[in-house]
């Protein structure tokens, strides 16, 4: 059996050559075919799932943008609320002279307007701290209340301390906060006849 | 597939041989070719060959046998014996000739058949005339190889003027030696060291009968000297190529149709993901706008937002009892607090009062001035 199977392999070399030679090429060529159908597979997986993404994403779009307005309109009106100045100093001096304006409309006397300096907030909002001093009658200060509530710009009045006076009717002590953004155009920091509440 | 008739041509007679099912049958026919033609076309012998398939058998006296070697570099070993025919046969140019090559470490070696293509064709002729098949025209020894003793090694004792002993390993032809008609058998087989030696009928010796091996099919049939005028084109070789062409085709043309598929899918697929790209990225950047405007709305938020001090005071006015006054006010806005602190001449009615404040608690009361001093705080929601 070995001899003749030997025999037959001497004759038949080079047909057996031949044939193995043609086994691995079709092998070869197979493996490459279902490479290149794997690698074409994935391509379509891949952008078809990219295609989902992007359709799904159009399909939002009208969504969204109506989402950035309405966001785009808060935020304009929060930044209303704002001092705005080129540098730190010149707003300090804005709040000085709005608070002296409110001071006077409500007919109390300031004993003194003292800001602090300010301090940097997260997303750029600054604050200045102003300490207050004023003397008047409790008409006089609920006027000057209303009007701070009032204003445009948001003041916060962080403490407050109302004591009686035998002379000026009361004295006031107050600790309020401002805060202003100097990375908008000042044009935008001009008075406006929006009023809002506390 | 019914079994193929044989035909055996000798120097002077004829025979054709039959598998039946009561054993394998033999009927001398006439030696002469227009004896053989007339024996043809008589019905019982007319109906048995009517296409069916013939196998001619040449008895070793109408065949030359001889045994070369060629380089192992011998591109082609057919078209180098037909190139030395008129050195290797002595037909010439007449003969038919058929061989067999083994492969050794340093050459082939061929084993050669040929016979005298005047000599054979006539029969040929008048057989095909007769409506076979021709399948094959093969020295005598190959019907005599069978499955039985095709692995063996054993020899085929031929008669004739001289006898011819023809020896097989293994299925092959290993060679042919010609012997005087009275030699001794064990000094036959003494010297061509055979230990199966069979012997034709005609030949006197003490060997076993060849015909016994008739009962079974030729094995290996090698040495088919037909001409390729007599051979029937090989309908299923043909038929297997054009299967094996049609089905590589087919695999080709599904191949590159899914492959082409695949293409187009991915060419439809990019030009609708070129087609929504834009609006996707605006989608993306308008998703960006939106966490940035959020981020900026909460920090907004964390602004905080004032207590409303008036509505307090004009709360506490209506709730405190006309017999309290207050000495100090004081708005705590981180934490929420107001506190107050004053004088009453009714501290009952005071405390009476302080739930309708809201969350007040009372934090501590003094006598001073023949007054209760107490020490209210109140939280703010």
């Amino acid at each position: 059996m070995n001899a003749s199977l030997t025999s037959f392999l001497q004759v038949h070399r080079k047909t057996i050559l031949i044939a193995l030679a043609a086994l691995f090429l079709c092998i070869g060529l197979a493996r490459f075919a279902v490479g290149i159908y794997q690698e074409l597979s994935s391509e379509i997986e891949a952008k078809e799932s990219n295609l989902f993404a992007q359709q799904k994403s159009s399909r939002q779009l009208a969504a969204l943008k109506k989402e950035v307005a309405l966001l785009e309109q808060q935020k304009k009106k929060a930044e209303t609320f704002l001092f705005h100045g080129p540098t730190a100093d010149s707003v300090t001096s804005t709040i000085q002279i709005r608070l002296q304006a409110l001071i006077a409309e409500a007919g109390l006397e300031p004993e003194s307007l003292r800001p602090l300096g300010g301090k940097s907030q997260e997303g750029g909002i600054s604050t200045i701290n102003i300490k207050l001093r004023l003397n008047g009658t409790l008409d006089n200060f609920a006027k000057f209340l209303n009007t701070l509530y009032g204003d445009a710009h948001f003041f916060l009045i962080e403490s407050c301390t109302i004591k009686p006076d035998r002379t000026k009717g009361l004295k006031v002590f107050m600790d309020i906060k401002t805060f202003y953004d100097t990375r908008q155009n000042p044009g935008q920091d001009k008075k406006s006849s929006q009023r809002r509440n506390p | 597939m019914s079994k193929p008739i044989d035909i055996f041509l000798k120097t002077n007679t004829t025979t054709m041989g039959w598998h039946t099912p009561d054993g394998y049958q033999v009927q001398a026919l006439p030696a002469g070719s227009k004896a053989f033609a007339k024996a043809l076309v008589e019905p019982k012998t007319e109906e048995l060959l009517a296409g069916a398939d013939v196998d001619v058998y040449l008895a070793e006296d109408l065949l030359f046998f001889t045994k070369i070697s060629l380089p192992l570099q011998t591109p082609d070993i057919k078209k180098a014996i037909a190139l030395q025919l008129d050195m290797l046969s002595p037909y010439g140019e007449e003969s038919l000739f058929a061989f067999a090559a083994r492969r050794h470490k340093e050459e082939y070696s061929v084993t050669l058949y040929c016979c005298r293509q005047s000599q054979i064709m006539p029969f040929l002729e008048i057989l095909f005339e007769a409506g076979a098949h021709l399948t094959g025209l093969y020295p005598a020894s190959q019907r005599y190889l069978t499955r039985a003793n095709q692995k063996l090694s054993w020899s085929l004792w031929s008669p004739g003027r001289f006898g011819k002993i023809t020896h097989f390993n293994k299925g092959k032809v290993i060679s042919r030696d010609l012997c005087a008609p009275q030699v001794d058998t064990d000094q036959i087989k003494e010297r061509t060291n055979s230990v199966d030696l069979y012997a034709l009928a005609g030949v006197e010796a003490d060997a076993s009968p060849a015909s016994s091996l008739l009962n079974q099919p030729a094995a290996i049939r090698a040495y088919n000297m037909l001409p390729a005028s007599f051979r029937r084109p090989d309908y299923m070789k043909k038929a297997l190529l054009a299967l094996a062409a049609a089905n590589l085709i087919l695999l080709l043309l599904l191949g590159g149709g899914k492959g082409f598929a695949l293409y187009q899918q991915v060419q439809v697929l990019d030009q609708q993901i070129k087609a929504t790209r834009p609006e996707a990225e605006q989608a993306q950047q308008l998703k960006a706008a939106i966490n940035k405007l959020q981020s900026q709305l909460e920090a907004y938020h964390s602004m905080g937002s004032n207590i409303d001090l008036i509505a307090f005071m004009d709360r506490l006015s209506q709730e405190l009892p006309a017999t309290a006054y207050l000495e100090q006010l004081r708005l705590d806005q981180p934490n929420r607090t107001i506190t107050l602190q004053g004088y009453t001449d009714d501290l009952p009615d005071l405390t009476a009062k302080i739930p309708d404040l809201g969350a007040a608690t009372l934090k501590s009361t003094m006598q001073r001035r023949n007054k209760t001093y107490f020490h209210l705080e109140v939280n703010i929601p």
